[in-house]
C-alpha cells in the first residue's frame, strides 16, 4: 500500500513537473517584457542629486526624499534619527507647526516619514497640480525644520508605542538582537527605534545638532515618478533647493564599510518577548545592497524562505506542521547586510525540549543548500518569485519613487534598482552556491521565547 | 532592504498613510472597464481590464465563510482554507504553490466571517496556468488526513499568534458585543478548542456544501482586454458542476437572515494586544450589505467619527473608527485609550448631531476625501482591485469599486443625516438575538 502510494506521488510530482516545464518554456521571457519608463538623473546647484521617471499613465505623482544619515549616527544616541525624522514636518523657520500641517493637508495628507539606521526617507503622494507646493513643504523639511518641543514630544511618544509594539514581535526582538552581535557597536547593530532611556529626554540642541550635522544636499537624493515634464521637474526642484546649503563636516565619515567589525565565530543568543509565541532565528551576515552578490542573495532567500514552495515553508511548516510564520528574508544595508531563517512558533507546554527541536529545523533547512544544492526547478521558482515580489511591491508609485531614491544613495545608483529582475534572472547554479557557502557560515542563532515561560534547558 | 524599510514605514507614519490620494479623484486616467458574466451554473466571472497595469490578480472568493458553519463546524471555514493548498488528486501537497510561484506569483487565501478567497499577483502572461492551478485547489481540495493534523499545528500557531495582533482582537471582541448571538459573534478562525477537535469528514462536508459554482466570483484584474480574459476564465472553470443539490440548509443561509434590528453599544472594554495601553470601544450596529448608498453612508459616518475618536491620543494607531460591513449586518466601531473616557460622551453627542442636523459640508467634504483615499489606495494595485470587486461581488455589488466615487458624490448631507437617525440612535444594551444557523 505504501510502495503504491509512493507511485502516485512520485507520478503526480512528475506530471506536475513536466506541466511546470512546459509552462515555463511557453511563457519564457514574459517576465522581461516590462516596458522601461523613461529615467532622467540631474543635479540641483545645491547639489542633490534628482532621480525622475516619467509616467506618464499616472494620475499621481510621487516623490521620495533619501537621506543618508549614516555619518550622523556615529555619533548619537540610537533612535535620535527617527526622533528628528519625525520632526521635520513640525514648525519651521517660515511656518507654524499648525501651518505646515494645514500647507501638508492642502497637497492631499499624503507625507510619510521612515528611517533605518543609515538613511531617513520621506515619501509623498499628490497631484500634477500640487506638485510644486509639495516640494516646497519637502524643501523647508530639509532646509529650516525647528524641532520644535511639541513635535519632538509627540514623535517620543510614538517612538516608545512603537517601541512596546516591537517587543511583543519575537522575530522583530530575534532580528535586532541577531543584528546587535553581527554589527557590534556599528550603527547597523543599533534599535533603529531606540530603546526607552536613549530617547525619552533628548535635548532639542542633540537633536538640531543631529539634523545640520545629517541633512545635507550632498546626502540627498530625491525620487519623482509621475506625469510631469521633466523641465517642470528640474525647475520646480532647482529653485526650492536652490539655498539648501548645508555642507557636510569635514570630519563626517562617507561609508561603513571600513568600521564594520569583523565576525566573531558562531553564536547562541536567547531573548524574551512580550508577547505569547515564540520564535527561532539563525541570522548570516550578507554583502550589502552595493556588492555585485545582492541578486544572488535575494534569490538564495527565496529559495530558502520565500513564498510556499520554499525550503523552509515545506520542510518546517509543511512536512511538521511547525509555526504559522516560517520564511527568510534579507534585512540590507548598502556595505552589509542579515540574511534571516525564521519560524515564529506558539510554545509547546508539553514539550520542554520543543524550542530546541525547532532550532534544528531552522538552523539545518537554512544551511542544507550547502550540502543538497538546489534542482533546476528549485532554482527557477526562486529566481521567478524573487522577481515577481520585486515587481509587485512596485505597483504603487510612491514605492516605486522610494526604491528608486534607495538605489540611488545606497546601491551606487537608481539603475541598480530597475536591473534588478534581469540580475536576478541570470543568477546560475554556481552563483547560487557560492554565495551560500560564503554567507552560511558564522551563524547567529536567536531563541526569543515569552516573558515568564521556561528558560531553554 | 525589504525587511528593514517596510516595518519602519508600517511603524512610523506620522501622515495619514489612508488619506494619501484623497485630492486625486478627478486627475484618475486610467479607468477599468469591466465584463461581468454569470454562467448556467451560477458561477460568475468577472473580468476587469486596468490599462497600464503591469501584473494581473486572479481571485476566487467562494460565499463559504465562519457565519455559515454550524455550531459544531466552528473552525471549518478556515481549516478548509488553509487546506485548498495542499494537494488535489492529480497535485501533491506543495505543488499547487510550487506551480504559481515558479511563474512568479504570489499566492494567499483568506477568511472572513462572510467567504474565502484564494489569490495570486502575477505577470499576465500567466493568469491562464495560475487559473487552472486555482481552480484544482478550489474545486479538488484532497484533505489528505496526515496533511490535515499537520495543519492542525499550524492554525494553533496561528491563533496563538493572533492574540497578539490588536486589530483582530478589536474586531472580534467588537463582534461578539454587537452579534452575541449570532454566528458573527464567534472568532473567524474558532477557538482553540474547535480547531483541536475539528475533524477531517466535518471539515469535507463543509466543502461539499459550500464550494458550489452558485457561490463563487472568480474576478481576473489585468491589462488584458476583458473580453479575451473572460473566455480564458470560461474555458477554465465551464466545466465546474456542483455535485449535489443544493441542500436546505444552505438554501435558508443564501438569504439574509431575520432578526437584525438596530442597536448601539458601549463603551465597551477592548481585549489590547501585550504592549499596547488598554482601550474601549463604542459599536453601532450597522444594516445588513443590501444597499450601496447605505454602504456608502456607514464608511462616512466612520469617517466622520474617526477624528473624534483619534482626537483623544496622539500616539499613533492607538484611536480610531472604522465601518465593517457584513451580507447579515455590519458595525461602525469606534477606539481610543481607556484612559481618556470623555471620548465616549463626545462620540455620542456626535452621532446624535449627526442624526438631528446631519454633518456640516465641510465635515462631510473631509469625510469623503478620507473614504475615497482610502478606496483608491486599496485599489491601486492589481490584487487590491481584485480583491474589492470580488469582495463586492459576493454581497451584490461587482461594480461598486469601480463606481465608489459617483456613489459617494451622490451621498448628501441629508443622506447621511438619514442614515443616522435611522440606525444609530437606537439604545441596543442588551444585544438581542439574531438568529443561529
Amino acid at each position: 500500500m505504501k510502495v503504491k502510494g509512493y507511485f502516485w506521488l512520485s507520478l503526480g510530482w512528475t506530471c506536475a513537473g513536466l506541466a511546470l516545464t512546459a509552462l515555463v518554456w511557453h511563457c519564457a521571457g514574459a517576465l522581461a517584457a516590462r516596458s522601461p519608463a523613461e529615467v532622467t538623473r540631474f543635479t540641483t546647484d545645491s547639489g542633490v542629486r534628482v532621480v525622475f521617471r516619467q509616467e506618464p499613465e499616472s494620475p499621481t505623482v510621487a516623490m521620495a526624499v533619501a537621506v543618508r544619515t549614516l555619518p550622523a549616527e556615529y555619533r548619537s544616541a540610537p533612535g535620535i534619527g527617527g526622533v528628528v525624522a519625525s520632526a521635520l514636518f513640525g514648525a519651521n523657520s517660515n511656518l507654524s507647526r499648525e501651518g505646515v500641517a494645514r500647507a501638508i493637508a492642502y497637497t492631499g495628507d499624503g507625507f510619510q516619514a521612515s528611517w533605518s539606521a543609515e538613511c531617513a526617507m520621506v515619501s509623498c503622494v499628490t497631484t500634477p497640480a500640487a506638485f510644486s507646493d509639495a516640494v516646497w513643504i519637502v524643501a523647508q523639511a530639509l532646509k529650516n525644520a525647528d524641532m520644535d518641543v511639541e513635535t519632538a514630544s509627540q514623535a517620543v511618544r510614538n517612538l516608545l508605542a512603537a517601541q512596546a509594539r516591537e517587543a511583543s514581535d519575537p522575530v522583530a526582538v530575534g532580528a535586532q538582537a541577531a543584528r546587535a552581535k553581527l554589527f557590534g557597536g556599528h550603527p547597523y547593530g543599533r534599535p533603529p527605534l531606540g530603546t526607552p532611556d536613549s530617547i525619552r529626554r533628548i535635548p532639542r540642541q542633540n537633536l538640531l545638532s543631529y539634523y545640520r550635522f545629517a541633512y545635507v544636499p550632498q546626502r540627498t537624493v530625491i525620487a519623482v515618478c509621475g506625469n510631469l515634464d521633466v523641465e517642470r521637474v528640474r525647475r520646480v526642484l532647482s529653485s526650492h533647493l536652490v539655498d539648501y546649503e548645508n555642507q557636510p563636516p569635514a570630519h563626517s565619515r562617507g561609508t561603513a564599510a571600513e568600521d564594520l567589525p569583523e565576525p566573531d565565530g558562531p553564536a547562541h543568543l536567547t531573548a524574551t518577548t512580550t508577547g505569547t509565541t515564540a520564535a527561532v532565528l539563525a541570522a548570516y551576515r550578507t554583502p550589502g545592497v552595493a556588492s555585485p552578490r545582492y541578486p544572488a542573495l535575494r534569490v538564495l532567500a527565496t529559495l530558502l524562505g520565500g513564498g510556499k514552495g520554499s525550503r523552509l515553508f515545506r520542510s518546517v511548516r509543511d512536512a511538521r506542521g511547525v509555526g504559522y510564520v516560517v520564511g527568510a528574508d534579507i534585512y540590507a544595508f548598502a556595505d552589509a547586510g542579515v540574511l534571516y531563517a525564521f519560524a515564529e512558533v506558539a510554545p509547546r507546554k508539553d514539550d520542554p525540549v520543543f524550542l530546541e527541536r525547532v532550532e534544528k529545523l531552522v538552523v539545518g533547512t537554512a544551511e542544507s543548500v550547502l550540502e543538497s544544492p538546489p534542482t533546476e526547478a528549485e532554482l527557477e521558482r526562486a529566481r521567478r518569485l524573487a522577481i515577481g515580489m520585486h515587481r509587485a511591491e512596485r505597483q504603487r508609485g510612491v514605492d516605486r519613487a522610494v526604491a528608486l531614491a534607495r538605489a540611488e544613495l545606497l546601491a551606487g545608483g537608481w539603475s541598480a534598482d530597475e536591473a534588478l529582475p534581469a540580475r536576478m534572472a541570470g543568477v546560475s547554479l554556481s552563483d547560487l552556491t557560492e554565495t551560500a557557502r560564503e554567507v552560511l557560515t558564522n551563524r547567529c542563532v536567536v531563541v526569543v521565547r515569552p516573558d515568564g515561560t521556561p528558560p531553554l534547558r | 532592504m525589504r525587511m528593514a524599510y517596510r516595518r519602519v514605514l508600517v511603524m512610523v507614519s506620522f501622515a495619514a498613510a489612508l488619506g494619501l490620494m484623497v485630492p486625486l479623484h478627478a486627475g484618475r486616467s486610467r479607468e477599468a472597464a469591466m465584463l461581468h458574466k454569470r454562467l448556467s451554473t451560477g458561477l460568475q466571472l468577472i473580468a476587469v481590464q486596468s490599462p497600464g497595469a503591469e501584473l494581473a490578480a486572479v481571485d476566487v472568493w467562494i460565499r463559504a465563510g465562519s457565519a455559515m458553519e454550524s455550531v459544531e463546524e466552528r473552525g471549518a471555514a478556515h481549516f478548509l482554507e488553509h487546506m485548498l493548498f495542499k494537494g488535489t488528486p492529480t497535485r501533491p501537497a506543495g505543488a499547487i504553490d510550487f506551480a504559481v510561484e515558479t511563474c512568479g506569483g504570489i499566492l494567499n487565501a483568506g477568511t472572513t466571517r462572510d467567504g474565502a478567497h484564494i489569490f495570486a499577483t502575477v505577470d499576465p502572461a500567466y493568469v491562464s496556468p495560475v487559473l487552472s492551478v486555482i481552480a484544482d485547489a478550489v474545486r479538488n481540495p484532497l484533505l489528505d488526513s496526515s496533511e490535515f493534523e499537520l495543519e492542525r499545528a499550524v492554525i494553533l500557531d496561528e491563533f496563538a499568534r493572533d492574540l497578539d495582533r490588536s486589530s483582530r482582537l478589536l474586531q472580534d471582541a467588537a463582534c461578539g458585543a454587537a452579534y452575541s448571538n449570532h454566528p458573527y459573534a464567534r472568532p473567524v478562525l474558532g477557538t482553540a478548542e474547535d480547531i483541536r477537535h475539528i475533524s477531517r469528514d466535518t471539515v469535507r462536508a463543509f466543502h461539499d456544501r459550500y464550494y458550489r459554482p452558485q457561490r463563487a466570483v472568480v474576478v481576473v484584474v489585468s491589462p488584458a482586454h476583458p473580453t479575451s480574459t473572460l473566455e480564458a476564465m470560461e474555458k477554465t472553470f465551464s466545466d465546474w458542476q456542483a455535485q449535489t443539490p443544493l441542500d436546505a440548509t444552505v438554501a435558508r443561509s443564501e438569504q439574509i437572515r431575520d432578526g437584525w434590528r438596530p442597536a448601539s453599544f458601549g463603551p465597551v472594554p477592548a481585549p489590547a494586544a501585550p504592549g499596547e495601553p488598554a482601550r474601549t470601544m463604542m459599536i453601532w450596529k450597522t444594516p445588513p450589505a443590501t444597499s450601496s448608498e447605505d454602504i456608502a453612508a456607514s464608511e462616512l459616518i466612520a469617517a466622520l467619527v474617526e477624528p473624534v475618536a483619534a482626537s483623544s491620543s496622539s500616539i499613533a494607531g492607538s484611536a480610531g473608527a472604522e465601518a465593517i460591513h457584513g451580507m447579515e449586518g455590519g458595525l461602525i466601531v469606534a477606539w481610543y485609550p481607556a484612559s481618556a473616557p470623555g471620548t465616549a460622551g463626545k462620540l455620542r453627542a456626535l452621532v446624535q448631531r449627526l442624526s438631528d442636523v446631519g454633518p456640516t459640508p465641510a465635515e462631510l467634504a473631509a469625510a469623503t476625501r478620507r473614504v475615497l483615499g482610502r478606496h483608491l489606495y486599496a485599489m491601486e494595485t492589481v490584487a487590491g482591485m481584485a480583491r474589492e470587486v470580488g469582495k463586492w461581488a459576493l454581497y451584490g455589488y461587482p461594480n461598486l469599486p469601480l463606481e465608489y466615487g459617483q456613489l459617494l458624490e451622490r451621498a448628501t448631507l441629508a443622506s447621511v443625516r438619514e442614515y443616522a437617525r435611522k440606525w444609530l440612535t437606537s439604545a441596543g444594551t442588551p444585544p438581542q438575538q439574531d438568529r443561529t444557523p
